[in-house]
């Protein structure tokens, strides 16, 4: 099971920012809707495989993009 | 036909503008940053893409391009949204309404507005003037980068750098300059620069641009954003905070496509318009009885030339011309305190703007139209 982790920003704006930026790093960054039920409403998840975690956290900070929540996927997306 | 009203909006269009726009509403139509599904990433990836271009352009990065309706949308957003009961504003002597009715807006609610003297030939006239009515409550500069009467071009990087000296919040109207002229946010020290689509950027009228630097004003809008929908209040972050509702994606592609179209060639559609306003200009003044009331077009004077034929009104003047399928505007375009300053509030003056799609030829047509209007009056 290949599980990603996912950066849960709060715009579309940012989810794009946040794929472009790890695209330009060579991460396969993807961008979807969250399913988990976090109550913070609608948002949108940059997701990469888990082992670019690490790094995707270093590029999104470095990018200067705010995200509200971090976390590991359940599922293959 | 000459169409020569670009400072009102340019036409025509480069091509791929109608071309972007029937695409968007064909499509992709789906609502950009709302759903998940492949029409609605579509369309926000577009909307993206031109956030990224005019970002490219105006020196921003895209998150900090926020689309309006028009640059007066923008300016409203950027004032209000900026300035409190008890504040001071600082505005120019030549601006159009879409500062001086905002402003004269909040001047009704408590806000002090100033406006400061401008001229065409010596740029320290207007930023010892700024730098003299600062005061203790003042808390912005709003002007225009050129005044759309009389092509007056404000020392934007001056005016900055008093900004920057005391304090204040830079709001810049680039109505006239936004896709002619470079600027730069950070140099010219611009917390928030205000820009109409459908002029000097060639996109489609309905889009515009609030582009912000370190201004940070309050939202005038609330409601939906496809974002945090949780919370009551709109998001923190730009863009999304100033963008309620669903965004005019259709014009934003047009936008884009107008904006695409400039790649590289800014300084020669300037330099080729200062030339056309030059040569008017210069074959208007060997005209007697057609009265100019600016300095020759050339550093620091671009864009629009205007002009009065005989003793006839402005409009009368234009229709005119018209007539001979010359299209200019008469009247005060929006900006009667240029008008007093030119001593035309009375009459107007008849404007001409150029735009990339001019040539000399239309500057023969308006002044062969111009002649037999001297003769038959």
């Amino acid at each position: 099971m290949n599980r990603r982790f996912c950066f849960l920003t709060t715009s579309v704006t940012y989810a794009q920012k946040g794929v472009e930026t790890l695209r330009g790093i060579g991460l396969n960054a993807m961008m979807v809707r969250p399913d988990r039920r976090d109550g913070a409403g609608c948002g949108w998840c940059v997701t990469v495989p888990l082992s670019d975690s690490a790094r995707a956290r270093a590029a999104i900070e470095g990018a200067g993009i705010r995200y509200t929540d971090a976390y590991i996927t359940g599922d293959d997306i | 036909m000459s169409y020569l009203d670009n400072a009102a909006t340019t036409w025509p269009k480069p091509q791929g503008v109608a071309r972007a726009m029937t695409r968007a509403v064909e499509e992709f139509g789906g609502n950009p940053g709302r759903g998940g599904h492949a029409l609605s990433v579509a369309a926000a990836r577009e909307v993206y893409a031109c956030r990224a271009a005019a970002g490219a352009l105006l020196g921003a990065p895209p998150e900090r391009v926020i689309f309006t309706m028009n640059a007066t949308h923008a300016l409203n957003m950027a004032l209000a949204g900026t300035l409190n009961p008890g504040d001071g504003l600082i505005i120019s002597d030549v601006e159009h309404n879409a500062v001086v009715r905002p402003a004269h807006a909040l001047e009704k609610r408590g806000v002090t507005v100033r406006a400061a003297v401008t001229s065409a030939q010596d740029d320290g006239v207007v930023l010892r003037a700024m730098e003299r009515l600062i005061d203790s409550h003042t808390r912005a500069v709003a002007v225009t980068a050129c005044s759309n009467v009389t092509g007056c071009r404000l020392p934007v990087r001056g005016i900055g750098e008093i900004a920057r000296r005391y304090g204040l919040i830079f709001i810049l109207d680039a109505s006239q300059t936004a896709g002619i002229q470079p600027c730069s946010m950070e140099q010219d020290n611009i917390d928030i620069l205000c820009a109409p689509g459908h002029k000097g950027l060639y996109g489609p009228q309905g889009s515009g641009l609030m582009v912000l630097g370190a201004g940070a004003p309050q939202p005038l809008f609330f409601g939906g954003t496809g974002g945090d929908s949780a919370s009551p209040d709109m998001p923190p972050d730009p863009p999304e905070r100033y963008e309620a509702g669903t965004p005019a994606t259709p014009a934003i592609a047009g936008l884009r496509a107008g904006i695409e179209s400039l790649a590289g060639r800014q300084g020669a559609i300037a330099a080729a318009e200062e030339s056309l306003a030059a040569c008017l200009y210069d074959g208007l003044r060997r005209l007697p009885g057609v009265s100019l009331y600016t300095p020759r077009p050339g550093p620091g004077m671009s864009g629009p030339v205007p002009f009065n034929i005989a003793d006839l009104h402005s409009e009368r003047a234009a229709a005119l011309l018209d007539a001979d399928g010359i299209m200019t505007r008469g009247g005060q375009h929006c900006a009667p305190f240029a008008h007093r300053k030119l001593g035309t509030a009375a009459r107007g003056a008849v404007r001409v703007s150029f735009g990339r799609y001019n040539d000399i030829r239309d500057v023969e047509l308006l002044l062969a139209s111009v002649k037999k209007i001297l003769k038959e009056v």
